[in-house]
């Protein structure tokens, strides 16, 4: 093999190196993105079954005005490889979802939290990993 | 003879100048390469720095105790005071995580010490080990996170 054809060799096996490592980051970027998007339209379902809870007076095994003894459905319970906790107050409701994709850290799955303050319809999100 | 000579000059020359090409490209091959290492080196460097640090500590809401007493064994929780809910974290810490992390730390601590306490309200003061100031709290009707 001439110099010529070796060094054209090195030259594209650097460039096709180059490619696969963003190729392979940017994918990895987008399936984090795509499972903390899947999390948070998740956590907003639980959100309006959680208002729903809160507005049925406690005849219609609702909460009376309070988030206190809503419990995460069934449905999200069991979910495979996604895990939820729901932690209802008096008037703030915290959610927290844990995804099946790696997060940022390489370790743990990702995770986004969700805070619905009192008093307001707004909730606010976190990415926690 | 001459013919000859002129000939074999002629080949000479030619031969010459596509050594001389040759080279070059070769020149040109292998600064290319240097750039192309250098460029890679800087891509991964750059993305090294950039990238996100994630999750400083392990959070699982499943097993509360679990995760609270990994963290008091790793130094990040440094007291808790179980009655008034009042939690001592390194201070260090705190301010390296992220704005999501913190407020799952707070979280699965208000849970955690609501559980503890047998209160359905989530009650929780989270000061820092250095100053004591006040990094979070939560009552029932909002949670600040600083």
């Amino acid at each position: 093999m001439g110099q010529q054809q070796l060094l054209l060799l090195i030259l594209s096996s650097i460039v096709v190196s180059m490619a696969t490592y963003t190729g392979v980051r940017l994918s990895e970027i987008h399936n984090q993105e795509q499972n903390r998007d899947r999390l948070q339209t998740e956590l907003i379902h639980i959100y309006i079954i959680a208002t729903e809870y809160k507005m049925k007076p406690k005849s219609f095994a609702g909460g009376s005005g309070s988030y206190t003894g809503f419990e995460l459905p069934n449905a999200y319970a069991t979910e495979p490889g996604v895990s939820y906790w729901v932690g209802p107050s008096d008037q703030t409701l915290e959610m927290f979802a844990s995804g099946s994709v790696t997060g940022s850290d390489g370790v743990n799955p990702v995770r986004v939290t969700f805070v619905a303050p009192s008093g307001s319809l707004q909730y606010q999100f976190a990415v926690a990993n | 003879m001459v013919w000859e000579e002129k000939q074999r000059n002629r080949i000479l020359a030619r031969a010459n100048l596509t050594e001389a090409r040759i080279r070059e490209r070769n020149k040109k091959l292998r600064r290319a390469i240097i750039g192309m290492l250098i460029l890679g080196g800087a891509v991964i460097l750059v993305d090294q720095a950039t990238r996100n640090r994630g999750a400083l500590v392990p959070i699982d809401f499943k097993d509360q105790a679990g995760t609270v007493s990994n963290w008091q064994r790793i130094g990040f929780v440094k007291s808790i005071d179980m009655p008034s809910a009042d939690v001592v974290v390194d201070e260090v810490e705190w301010k390296g995580m992220a704005v999501g992390e913190r407020r799952a730390v707070v979280m699965l601590l208000a849970a955690y010490c609501a559980a503890q306490n047998q209160k359905p309200d989530y009650r929780l003061t989270i000061k820092g080990n250095v100053a004591q100031k006040l990094l979070a709290s939560v009552d029932d009707k909002r949670i600040i996170v600083k």
